[in-house]
């Protein structure tokens, strides 16, 4: 799907923030990207977007380096798509579902075809209630799920989440984390997060960045099993891959995993 | 979060037909200004008045001193307007040097008038914004076939006021906790602060929105469904 290659970026001052990055998002379903704050994520995110020029290197969209003029760029962001950190940045409109329509009415799609789409779109988020809300009348997770719905409902091939979980309230992280378990079955997803056990429960390839270089990458479960590694790049592990070491459990993929295990042997 | 917009809302008369309200509120703008009858006006300013706290129950308070604010405004025009110099038949003047200062009986019975058709107007106007949500006007001008420029315009404002007052509000709220308010050299300082912060980060807004507009697939024109 994605490919980086070699990529290099520099801010306008000329610091360095990104080095040699090469990327594969066909390695996984859900690939993660973690790191420090400050490791680069974003700016990484920008140049998959297109909306930052790489220095050297390119973005590759199957099989072809996307190319920077305005029509081809369209077309790539109607299959590669980016849901901001930041709802706000992403909400235009005053009530929810014209915010949500925004980008299909910029395609120029029938508007019959759209209401049908957006109501879609609600019901998988969870949102539909919220339908005709204003915008400033939402809480912030509730706007994170709008800002989820209106990158969804592009139908995109590849979806990039900033943050997803980034100041939810548990209930809401769980849930955001369904939704992510739901979309990923028909999409590729790149993920980053500072929330561990998120990563853990649902990336299946990962790729730590520090200080804006790739430190290492692998299949989930090896990632965490390395002591050092994730010291290195400030990180930690997720609570399962921690009860596994300390308690000699066996390694679970998630909490459900777990809860059953403990069940069984309870028995 | 505006008051405002809040009783647009959760008013009583919150679902019924925005184009009634439009027409309404219309109206009662533009007719006192056909009507030259100061008594017509204030039928006019009362029924607003009834309809707004009778009918859709917005607190008689609140909606005293929203008034309260362009009312200010206008009796300080109306004043000016009412004074006229080297006038004739002076109901009451008064005489500096060679200059006849004061009020006449054709300025105050047109001050008068103009103060009953802005007060109705007014109450027109309130009673629109306090009923109807913006989403509805919106829908109609849409519907209206009015220039799609004029629209945009007013749905982007609308949703940067929000996205304004709440920074000034958060910047506003850290300060107060860092003591910036506590004395008026202070509150000078952190007013200059707050402005100049605002300013800049009007222009961050500004930047990320663009990235978020081009991800979105914008063309250069912001579309209104049907």
């Amino acid at each position: 799907m994605v490919k980086i290659e070699n990529l290099y970026y520099e801010y306008e001052d000329g610091t360095k923030a990104l080095n040699n990055i090469n990327i594969d998002s066909s390695k996984g379903k859900t690939i993660g990207i973690i790191g420090a704050n400050g490791s680069g994520k974003s700016t990484l995110f920008l140049n998959i977007m297109g909306i930052l020029k790489p220095k050297k290197g390119s973005i590759i969209y199957n099989e072809i380096p996307i190319k920077y003029n305005k029509s081809y760029l369209r077309e790539y962001r109607k299959k590669v798509n980016i849901v901001f950190q930041n709802p706000d940045h992403q909400l235009f409109y005053s009530n929810v579902f014209d915010d949500i329509a925004f980008s299909l009415r910029n395609i120029g799609m029938k508007e019959d075809v759209i209401s049908e789409k957006v109501i879609k779109v609600l019901e998988k988020v969870g949102a539909l209630d919220l339908v005709d809300k204003p915008v400033h009348f939402l809480s912030y997770g509730q706007k994170k799920r709008i800002a989820i719905a209106g990158v969804l409902v592009m139908n995109s091939n590849v979806l990039l989440l900033d943050e997803p979980t980034s100041g939810l309230d548990p209930y809401m992280t769980k849930q955001m984390k369904n939704i992510i378990n739901e979309i990923s079955k028909d999409k590729n997803i790149i993920i980053s997060s500072h929330d561990m056990d998120l990563i853990y429960d649902i990336c299946d390839y990962i790729y730590i960045l520090s200080k804006g270089n790739i430190v290492r990458e692998g299949k989930t479960e090896i990632i965490f099993s390395e002591d050092k590694l994730i010291e290195e790049a400030k990180l930690v592990k997720p609570w399962l891959v921690r009860i596994h070491e300390k308690f000699n459990l066996p390694l679970f993929k998630n909490e459900e995993e777990f809860i059953l295990y403990k069940e069984k042997e309870s028995l | 979060m505006l008051l405002i917009d809040r009783y647009a809302y959760i008013n009583e008369l919150r679902n019924y037909s925005p184009q009634v309200k439009l027409l309404l509120s219309c109206g009662g703008i533009v007719l006192p200004r056909l009507v030259n009858n100061y008594y017509f006006d204030l039928v006019i300013t009362i029924f607003m008045i009834v309809l707004v706290i009778g009918i859709a129950k917005i607190p008689f308070r609140t909606y005293f001193k929203m008034l309260l604010l362009p009312l200010s405004f206008l009796l300080v025009s109306i004043i000016t307007i009412m004074i006229s110099v080297n006038g004739n038949a002076y109901l009451y003047y008064f005489k500096i040097i060679n200059i006849y200062i004061g009020i006449t009986m054709d300025s105050l019975s047109k001050g008068m008038k103009l103060f009953t058709t802005v007060l109705s107007s007014l109450t027109s106007v309130y009673f629109l914004i306090l009923t109807t949500p913006i989403i509805d006007i919106i829908r109609i001008l849409n519907k209206s076939k009015l220039s799609n420029l004029f629209i945009e315009l007013m749905v982007l404002t609308y949703r940067s006021i929000f996205i304004f007052i709440e920074e000034a509000n958060n910047i506003y709220l850290a300060q107060t906790i860092k003591f910036g308010y506590e004395n008026n050299i202070n509150s000078l300082r952190s007013m200059a602060l707050l402005i100049r912060n605002l300013f800049a980060r009007v222009f961050i807004k500004y930047n990320e929105m663009n990235i978020s507009l081009e991800c979105k697939l914008y063309d250069g024109e912001f579309k209104l469904g049907d």
